[in-house]
């Protein structure tokens, strides 16, 4: 990819933020959506968000299927309108329910990156991708403006070999590209994407997601994502947003949702866990014990938690450690070990307990015991404790 | 990130309105409301004037025509015709539907082409071809049946087949009935997956145990949708019964009512709509039936794309016998009827024996050199033009419409602009003449009033395609364009429509031949002030010579196969996109 070609031009008519970075490029207050399903009931996709995004920064919004990510995504690009709330996009108020502002989808001056690529197939890759700038959205062009500005931007996606074919004509990863050169033409300052690496398959994903995080740094839009992927939002995002059932269940960077989540939604959505539920049994400074299935746990004193609870205990497969002699130290298991699963750069051993199952991480390498039995320990500071949700 | 590149196109306008709803949404609310208007007055007008006699409700009209006796043979007449057509344009259809996407007898092209082949060639232009080949006397056909009969020393009047008895009357009802049943089962035979029926004779069932058991619960919903396209479009066909049954006096519904209206004075307009209300029952009887197939979901679910169809051999007899009785097909219903209405126009009139002297076209300049005539044709050429485009663009616009709003206004306009096809063809046409007529419109005599009516006629069934078009046009395309700035106007005229033509030019060319031969209508509104060539026939086939009607079938007919192969030419370019990689010429088209 040559992602110079296009450098010095931009460079010209980019304009520095220096002193108003704290501005938000991208302001959601209070938005709520509301659906009334074929029975009556009414059903919030979206609950009450709140949500600011700086110029150029990448926002992931993580969630299964269902927590309505999709939906927020959709009301931001004005292609639903909610029930109740405001969004601003530079500085203009473009939806306002309780003033009846709703500025149509073609004047929010945005893009967006569909999950189908929802390119037009009856126009060929450049009609596709000229489309934003002959839509009159960035001024008036000239026929060489547009075509010079479409070549460029095809040549930088990669796609400047097809650019007279039909989308039919070229491969799901060719198309996906286009679809991405026809969100960044017109040089938009916020591009919304909804679920755009989901058709290709993983090894395309990962190359694309190398370019896409290329291209951002380049542009320097912003970005609104949604996925249902942790490694697109561990690796996009400067910021995640984990969404549950229309609420956001929490705001950090991939690496504070990755070590520190708060909640047990949190930590099982992002990152694979080891999940056990039990009662507090005792609290003290250094931390709570916990009396699971398993044994005794020790665990770090988490907010709010008293003698008594009910709690989730999680802790990550990588932060368990196997040894076929008894190690010492709080929370070691005798486990019955299974089986090792390769997994290319590192293995997952599968250890179990009566009926329940443990995944620990183990080098590539690892060595079968000898023996059937093995001990599973881990650090109390790498167990997570949570309220049992009610 | 200290740098960003700036937008040149955030909307720096203020703060719009509530997004009211958009020029384009308006446009199409107004189109659709209008035409709901006129559907909906035409069938109020009549009903009213059904009910309401003098300001008093009353079922005068009703009883009248139940109590003349001239109602039940009719009615008997018509549900053994249009039922036995039905049931053997099932069998036939689904045959030739078998044949083509399910066996090694498909023939390419030809196999894609020759189960429409009767679309080209209008009812009245194949019912005069057909009289002409099977009258039992001097039908080329019976005639060549007594001569090879005589070789053998076999004497009889025993015609092969009459064209004017009952056989007759139910083979061309059929004819014209198995295109419309191939239309629907042949796509969903073609889009059935092979492994259902492999499954079936993996667990030890036979050839013919698995098609009855397997593939034709299947396709059993397609069947219904065929079957009802046929009956609800039989129901109302003038022009076959007209020209076949009436010289035995087999009478149906639907020339009964013509007859109502025109060849008596003063016209009979509340028995011509008595009659017309049964031939709707009739339509929401069967409409009935075939949503009960489609709601007991018993059938298979077609499976998506990605299907595999196996091919089943024929094998040496049968793969032959197959196509054979494919170009036989072809032959009996389009290809000689077609010649026969040739010859006949070309020889100058229906001569005992076949003889290739004396061949000219003199019968088609005497055609076009009577005033009327021509000025018929004119008129007919350029109603059907207009009325297929007009009825494409309020299809594609009203469908697109009702897919977007989903509310109770959506549902209405929807549910308004299909009437039509519900109430039955001639109860529009009388609603639209007592509407147009007269004050304040004073229609009558006119154009105008034969391309309202035409546009109302073919609208329902146009609107049922578009909704499938429209369907098939994935939303999300039209979110890239609103994305892109375009505006709904943009969005329809570069993205939706040019997706939805290749869609629309099947029904554009469908509406197109339906007009130019429509006997429903002009019967009733065309007149010497606004002749169409169908009236002409009309009035042909009562004092003018079969050399004349011959003539103008064949003009018909060619301009019907222009129409229909120009529309498939058409739809094949405009959806070049849609081809083989392989197909597609890579162009090395510059620029814009």
């Amino acid at each position: 990819m040559a992602l110079n070609s296009m450098a010095p031009r931009l460079a010209a008519d980019a304009q520095t933020f220096d002193g108003e970075s704290k501005r938000p490029l991208l302001s959601v207050r209070g938005l709520t959506k509301h659906f009334t399903r074929a029975d009556g009931t009414k059903v919030s996709a979206v609950d009450g968000i709140s949500l600011d995004t700086k110029p150029g920064e990448f926002i992931v919004l993580l969630g299964p299927s269902g927590c309505g990510k999709t939906t927020l995504l959709r009301c931001i690009g004005g292609l639903e309108a909610a029930s109740e709330g405001q969004i601003e996009i530079e500085d203009q108020v473009v939806f306002d329910a309780a003033r009846r502002v709703d500025v149509p989808t073609r004047r929010r001056g945005i893009s967006m990156v569909f999950q189908s690529y929802a390119l037009w197939p009856n126009m060929s890759v450049f009609d596709n991708v000229a489309y934003p700038l002959k839509s009159k959205r960035a001024g008036k062009h000239s026929k060489a403006e547009i075509k010079d500005q479409v070549e460029d931007i095809c040549r930088i996606v990669g796609v400047h070999e097809v650019l007279h074919q039909y989308p039919n004509h070229i491969s799901g990863g060719q198309q996906q590209r286009v679809a991405l050169a026809r969100a960044l033409v017109a040089r938009s300052a916020l591009v919304l994407f909804d679920e755009p690496l989901s058709n290709v398959d993983a090894k395309v994903r990962k190359e694309l997601r190398i370019e896409l995080a290329a291209l951002q740094d380049k542009f320097g839009f912003a970005a609104v994502y949604v996925t249902h992927d942790q490694d697109d939002a561990m690796e996009l995002a400067d910021r995640i947003v984990v969404l549950d059932n229309g609420h956001i269940a929490q705001i950090g960077s991939p690496q504070e949702v990755y070590e520190h989540p708060e909640s047990r939604y949190v930590a099982s959505f992002v990152g694979e866990t080891n999940h056990l539920t039990g009662t507090v049994v005792d609290r003290d400074a250094a931390g709570i014990t916990v009396d699971t299935s398993l044994g005794t746990v020790r665990a770090l004193p988490g907010p709010d938690l008293k003698v008594g609870d009910r709690v989730d205990v999680m802790f990550r497969p990588q932060h368990g450690k196997l040894s076929e002699t008894e190690p010492d130290g709080v929370n070691r298991w005798q486990m019955r070990y299974r089986r090792k699963l390769l997994a290319g750069t590192h293995a997952e051993v599968i250890v179990t307990s009566e009926h329940d199952l443990y995944q620990v991480r183990v080098d590539a390498d690892f060595e079968p015991p000898t023996q059937d039995q093995v001990w599973m320990s881990v650090d109390p500071k790498r167990i997570m404790a949570f309220p049992v949700a009610q | 990130m200290s740098q960003i590149t700036l937008s040149g196109g955030a909307a720096r306008t203020g703060l719009s309105r509530r997004q009211a709803a958009d020029p384009f949404s308006l446009v199409s609310l107004l189109i659709a409301l209008v035409v709901v208007a006129v559907t909906v007055a035409s069938v109020v007008t009549v009903v009213w004037d059904l009910f309401v006699v003098h300001g008093h409700v009353t079922l005068t009209p009703f009883e009248q025509a139940f109590a003349d006796g001239n109602v039940l043979k009719p009615l008997r007449n018509t549900a053994i015709v249009v039922g036995l057509s039905t049931v053997f344009a099932v069998i036939i259809g689904g045959a030739l539907a078998w044949f083509n996407e399910r066996t090694d007898a498909r023939m390419g092209l030809f196999s894609d082409v020759a189960p429409l082949a009767p679309f080209v060639m209008p009812p009245v232009a194949g019912s005069i071809g057909f009289a002409i080949l099977f009258s039992p006397d001097a039908g080329y056909l019976n005639k060549a049946w007594y001569w090879v009969l005589g070789l053998v020393g076999i004497h009889t009047q025993h015609p092969l087949l009459d064209a004017y008895s009952w056989t007759g009357l139910i083979a061309v009802f059929t004819v014209y009935g198995v295109p419309f049943t191939y239309m629907m089962i042949a796509p969903a035979l073609r889009m059935m997956d092979s492994s259902l029926e492999e499954a079936s004779k993996v667990f030890g069932a036979g050839g013919m145990r698995t098609a009855l058991r397997v593939t034709l619960p299947s396709v059993l919903p397609a069947v219904g949708a065929g079957a009802f396209l046929w009956i609800w479009i039989a129901c109302s066909m003038v022009d076959v019964p007209l020209l076949l049954g009436t010289p035995h006096n087999i009478n149906l519904l639907a020339p009964q009512i013509i007859s109502l209206l025109t060849y008596q004075y003063p016209p009979d307009e509340s028995g011509a709509v008595a009659l017309s209300t049964i031939i709707t029952v009739v339509v929401v009887l069967a409409w009935f039936v075939q949503s009960r197939i489609l709601r007991s979901s018993k059938f298979a679910t077609v499976g998506g794309k990605g299907s595999r169809t196996q091919v089943v051999r024929l094998g040496r007899v049968g793969r032959p016998v197959a196509r054979i009785a494919m170009i036989l097909y072809v032959l009996g219903t389009t290809l000689l009827p077609g010649l026969a209405l040739l010859y006949i126009s070309l020889a100058g009139s229906w001569r005992s024996s076949l003889t290739f002297t004396h061949l000219s076209l003199s019968q088609f300049k005497a055609a076009l050199s009577d005033e009327q005539t021509f000025h018929g044709l004119i008129n007919s050429l350029w109603l059907s033009l207009v009325a297929a485009t007009i009825v494409i663009l309020l299809a594609a616009v009203i469908a697109l419409y009702v897919s977007r709003s989903r509310g109770i206004v959506g549902r209405l306009v929807d549910a308004g602009v299909k009437v039509p096809g519900t109430v039955g063809a001639l109860i529009v046409v009388v609603g639209i003449l007592l509407i147009f007529e007269g004050s304040p419109f004073f229609l009558g005599g006119t154009v105008t009033i034969l391309l309202i009516a035409y546009v109302m006629l073919a609208l329902p069934n146009a609107s049922v395609s578009a909704d499938a078009a429209v369907a098939g046009v994935g939303e999300s395309l039209s979110e890239a364009s609103r994305m892109s700035g375009a505006s709904e106007f943009r969005t329809f005229a570069r993205v939706v429509l040019p997706l939805l033509i290749p869609g629309l030019v099947g029904v554009w060319a469908s509406v197109f031949v339906r007009t130019l031969s429509d006997l429903t209508a002009s019967s009733l509104l065309a007149g010497t002030n606004n002749p169409v060539i169908g009236f002409d026939i009309l009035q042909q086939s009562t004092y003018g010579s079969y050399a004349t009607m011959a003539t103008l079938c064949t003009i018909l007919a060619i301009f019907s196969a222009v129409a229909v192969l120009g529309a498939a030419w058409l739809g094949r370019r405009v959806s070049r996109w849609t081809q083989d990689r392989s197909a597609a010429p890579v162009s090395a088209k510059q620029g814009a």
